[in-house]
């Protein structure tokens, strides 16, 4: 994409000579030739994007995993060492906590990503 | 008013609400509700996935599973809410996007390949089979009790209604029918837990119930529950039984199955934006982790009432147990289904239930071992609000929503299965000028095969209503979840990858199943022995569909890595479903 809009300018140059490609540099500025940069920035944008959708989707899988697989099933012993109000707290998240943190989970995943839309603006109405 | 007579009237009212929903709101469905663009509140859609998800699985058996297995059945509780957060995180937004088809023509466009959208269609209809399969279970609980017959009697009399509530079809896809019977459902799941929770603890929500003191003796549910179990030979309730590898392994097969299971994907194509879908999902757990929460304080509830209904005094002593002529209704009742069995080994008139902890004690005791030899789990739901004494109204309410979660998912995948078979099957490839006509004429023996298929299953189960489901879920897990997720998250997947490791996760998840359950579930045809001893790394049939979606990406990226990457333009669409902006128009479904 990059390679092209240099092409195009050499091309322009070449075609123009030096006063003429002054006017075609006029002629970006109030969009007389659109010259569709735009497309360019959308994917590195979206790039972007995707990576910091992916950055907070493994944060929110972690805590996924701990909650159920560590608390509830592989570190279930230790953590049914502590007992709170009438739970052994391993128990407690095997069959109600987890739950709980997935329900959570979910809902700040979609505030996260709704404010991510934002920033790159691929909100939607 | 007898309580046969209060069922037939509250399942009758309840179905009725259904259908006069169905009607009124067919109406405004052409007018407005569908309408390109707008689709359904994600908040209602939630609640309709929510309906749509709870099947016999969760309502009937899940409780009943939890209430003989304690901790160990903790893997159905968070394997099938924890599949949720996979499905909002990796797979519906992106779905959502790409929006317009079903599953199968997902992976078909993405894999750029007829053959993988058959392999993807077949994988669908062996997990949806199987799914049936378990429902039927449920059914024929359900009914055998209310008709007061035997479990098949009330199978033959489930499967008929099963195939008219699905051929009058439609209702199904009624948001709206969905939403009423979330309500029913609910409403009839809670209610009891409330009443047990209050006689048992005083305390009204059962979430805190299970963890308060109780009223009689001070000491906590669960604290009592273990020390009653142990006196009896039983294990610690709270403790772990099975290897943790297993549990582990089944937890992960029932969270990914969820997330590649189609009848609730295809959910999520209904919301109006991608958004939407993301926060539907959110939604949907809600309405679900309502049931699953209350389910453990069901299940030790249960457990705990039955326990002391029938060891009335001191262990060992010549009156501490029960008399056979003295048992309640329920009792008798559900011996009539077969599902209960009594049997009067050291012929004393009373009945002797305990654990193989107590063996070396059985001579002091005069007793000849534990005479309740048959106790079916799928049960206990069904029978709890009766063991805790509760008024008729309660135990009628459950019957109707039981029968509603039921129904309600087995018509839906029996609809999901027919259409893939006259649809994606035999007018997308075999005969592609087939009419519509033909097309629905298909639909409809297509489901009455399926019907038969699954009903003779149900006579024979593989396992417990819960445990069929689960069965369900590795197969969906080890196909369709892994093909969804590399196509979204990978570019470099192409379609000899994808149809391979579809073909090699369901082929692997299903001989180890046939294994030990028995060639196409037929009795006696196993290789062996369906016991822990026998598991490959103790790994259960049901757990086996983590494994395979392991085989499934490890074979995808291998073979796509020796074949050519995928066309361009299958790059770009890639791309384009990962930003939300653009989405087209809601899909009715």
């Amino acid at each position: 994409m990059l390679q092209s809009g240099i092409n195009k300018e050499r091309l322009t140059k070449k075609f123009l000579g030096s006063k003429g490609f002054f006017l075609y540099y006029l002629g970006k500025e109030v969009n007389f030739f659109p010259l569709n940069n735009e497309k360019e920035e959308i994917m590195s944008d979206a790039a972007a994007y995707w990576r910091e959708n992916i950055r907070l989707v493994i944060g929110c899988i972690i805590v996924w995993f701990i909650v159920s697989y560590g608390f509830g099933i592989l570190f279930v012993h230790q953590m049914n060492k502590i007992s709170i109000a009438g739970y052994e707290l391993g128990f407690w998240f095997a069959q109600q906590g987890s739950i709980y943190v997935f329900v959570a989970l979910i809902f700040f995943y979609v505030s996260r990503m709704n404010k991510l839309d934002r920033k790159y603006n691929v909100y939607e109405d | 008013m007898d309580l046969r007579t209060l069922t037939f009237l509250v399942v009758g009212a309840t179905f009725a609400l259904y259908i006069i929903i169905a009607i009124k709101s067919r109406v405004t469905t052409t007018g407005e509700f569908y309408v390109a663009g707008k689709g359904v509140h994600p908040v209602l859609n939630g609640m309709a996935t929510g309906a749509d998800w709870m099947s016999a699985a969760s309502f009937i058996s899940m409780a009943g599973l939890i209430a003989f297995k304690g901790y160990d059945a903790s893997v159905f509780l968070m394997g099938w809410t924890g599949g949720y957060v996979l499905l909002a995180m990796l797979l519906a937004p992106y779905l959502r996007k790409y929006g317009k088809y079903t599953v199968p023509s997902f992976i078909g466009d993405r894999f750029y390949s007829r053959t993988a959208r058959v392999t993807a269609v077949l994988c669908l209809i062996i997990a949806s089979l199987t799914y049936v399969i378990g429902q039927m279970k449920g059914i024929g609980v359900a009914f055998s009790r209310f008709l007061e017959v035997s479990f098949e009697v009330g199978l033959f009399a489930g499967m008929a209604i099963v195939f008219l509530y699905a051929v009058l079809g439609g209702m199904k896809g009624v948001t709206n029918t969905q939403i009423a019977q979330y309500c029913v459902l609910i409403f009839a799941y809670t209610v009891p837990a409330i009443f047990i929770s209050m006689q048992l603890t005083g305390m009204p929500i059962p979430q805190l119930g299970l963890g308060s003191s109780m009223t009689d003796g001070g000491m906590h549910v669960l604290d009592k529950l273990d020390l009653v179990l142990t006196d009896l030979g039983f294990k610690e309730y709270t403790a772990q039984k099975g290897g943790t590898l297993n549990i582990f392994l089944y937890t992960l097969s029932l969270m990914i199955g969820t997330a590649g299971l189609p009848h609730v994907i295809i959910r999520f194509f209904t919301v109006p934006r991608v958004r939407d879908a993301r926060s539907s999902v959110g939604w949907a757990l809600v309405f679900i982790a309502i049931l699953y929460t209350t389910a453990p304080a069901v299940g030790a509830m249960a457990r705990l009432n039955l326990m002391n209904t029938i060891q009335i005094g001191e262990i060992g002593s010549p009156t501490g147990n029960l008399e056979y002529a003295k048992v309640p209704s329920w009792f008798k009742n559900w011996e009539k289904t077969g599902l209960l069995k009594f049997e009067d080994k050291n012929g004393d008139g009373r009945i002797q239930y305990y654990g193989p902890g107590l063996k070396d004690k059985e001579e002091e005791f005069g007793w000849k071992g534990n005479e309740m030899i048959k106790v079916d789990r799928d049960i206990m739901v069904l029978a709890n609000p009766e063991i805790a004494n509760l008024p008729n109204w309660v135990v009628a309410l459950v019957a109707a929503g039981g029968i509603a979660a039921a129904l309600s998912t087995a018509a839906g995948l029996l609809l999901a299965i027919s259409s893939s078979i006259s649809h994606d099957v035999l007018k997308g490839i075999f005969m592609p000028d087939l009419t519509d006509k033909g097309e629905l004429l298909a639909g409809r023996i297509a489901m009455a095969g399926a019907i038969c298929v699954a009903g003779y299953f149900g006579l024979h189960p593989p396992g417990f209503a819960a445990q069929v489901v689960a069965l369900a879920f590795g197969l969906a897990a080890s196909s369709i979840f892994p093909a969804l997720m590399m196509g979204i998250f990978s570019k470099r997947v192409n379609r000899t990858g994808a149809t391979s490791g579809m073909l090699c996760g369901i082929g692997a998840t299903l001989v180890y199943i046939f294994w030990f359950k028995g060639w196409f579930f037929i009795p006696g045809t196993e290789m062996m022995a369906n016991k822990p001893e026998n598991w490959f790394l103790g790994i259960a049939p049901e757990a086996f569909g983590a494994v395979g979606a392991a085989i499934n990406f490890a074979v995808a990226f291998t073979v796509s890595s020796m074949t050519p990457a995928p066309p361009e333009h299958i790059q770009h669409l890639v791309e384009d479903i990962r930003v939300p902006r653009g989405a087209g128009g809601a899909q009715d479904h």
